[in-house]
């Protein structure tokens, strides 16, 4: 992996600040789960990481009110599903979260607010667009896209062409 | 709340958890050498086969149990599921997790 810097910012304005002074090659970080995922692959090699996990006010959410329910952006996924009034009042909301992901992620940090930019997963590690083969309603079954598999444990080598049988 | 946190080492940079306390699987059996009750009811309960997945299986069944999520099979099963074990030995796994869970309570 590419050597980047890291800074752990202290109040959200030093987070902006860092953003701002720090080019187009910084990130922020905060659960990590997709970040630190593209970065194995090299589709993020991020220059500099600003960590955001300390803005606690950030993390806090709101679940009292009669007509509305406040989420700061770093609510963290395992955090909110655990809230009695959610479970309670608004039941798909709750069960949204607890399939959204493993206990695992939830509970590593996995924020509520993601911010996965779409063409990070359409980009192979050489910035090649990345064939989509969303079947599209009514059409038959997209043909198998040509993914790179050079990196993947067990189909490094093998016909990208051929399904895969996981 | 418990005041400890479950993270997965490979979505956790070195840097994040500077200050803070990290327990490993290194870390739960005591100093003379006694395992830990969850790491003998795996080898009790033969809750594994090639051990590659076994230090992360036990740090989160140890998790589970503190978080009070290890009262009934299908709640173990459903906590425990970010971990895979391509060997399948989840059947020990969760009857490890059952055996362990009223003896760490006690301890």
């Amino acid at each position: 992996m590419p050597p980047f810097t890291y800074q752990k910012a202290a109040t959200a304005a030093d987070a902006v600040s860092a953003i701002a002074a720090g080019g187009a090659g910084t990130r922020f970080l905060a659960g990590g789960t997709t970040l630190y995922d593209l970065m194995k692959l090299n589709v993020e090699v991020p220059s500099h990481i600003v960590d955001i996990n300390s803005l606690s006010e950030l993390k806090a959410f709101d679940t009292s009110g009669s007509n509305e329910l406040v989420f700061g952006a770093l609510a963290r996924m395992s955090d909110v599903a655990a809230d009695p009034r959610l479970i309670r009042d608004y039941h798909r909301a709750f069960e949204s979260l607890w399939r959204a992901a493993s206990q695992q992620l939830a509970q590593h940090g996995e924020p509520l607010r993601k911010s996965t930019p779409a063409h990070a997963l359409r980009l192979l590690s050489g910035g090649e667009p990345f064939a989509c083969n969303k079947r599209k309603p009514g059409k038959p079954a997209a043909p198998p896209r040509k993914a790179s598999i050079a990196g993947h444990a067990l189909r490094a080598g093998a016909n990208p062409a051929l399904p895969f049988i996981g | 709340m418990s005041k400890t946190r479950r993270v997965a080492s490979c979505l956790t940079l070195a840097a994040q958890a500077d200050g803070r306390q990290v327990t490993t699987i290194e870390g739960l059996a005591s100093a003379e050498g006694e395992l830990h009750p969850m790491q003998q009811a795996f080898v009790d309960c033969d809750a594994l086969q090639c051990g590659y997945c076994t230090p992360g299986q036990i740090m989160a069944a140890v998790a589970c149990v503190n978080e009070g999520h290890a009262t009934s099979p299908d709640q173990i099963r459903e906590y425990m599921s970010g971990n895979l074990c391509r060997c399948g030995a989840y059947v020990g796994i969760v009857a490890a997790i059952q055996d362990a869970a009223p003896k760490m309570r006690r301890a």
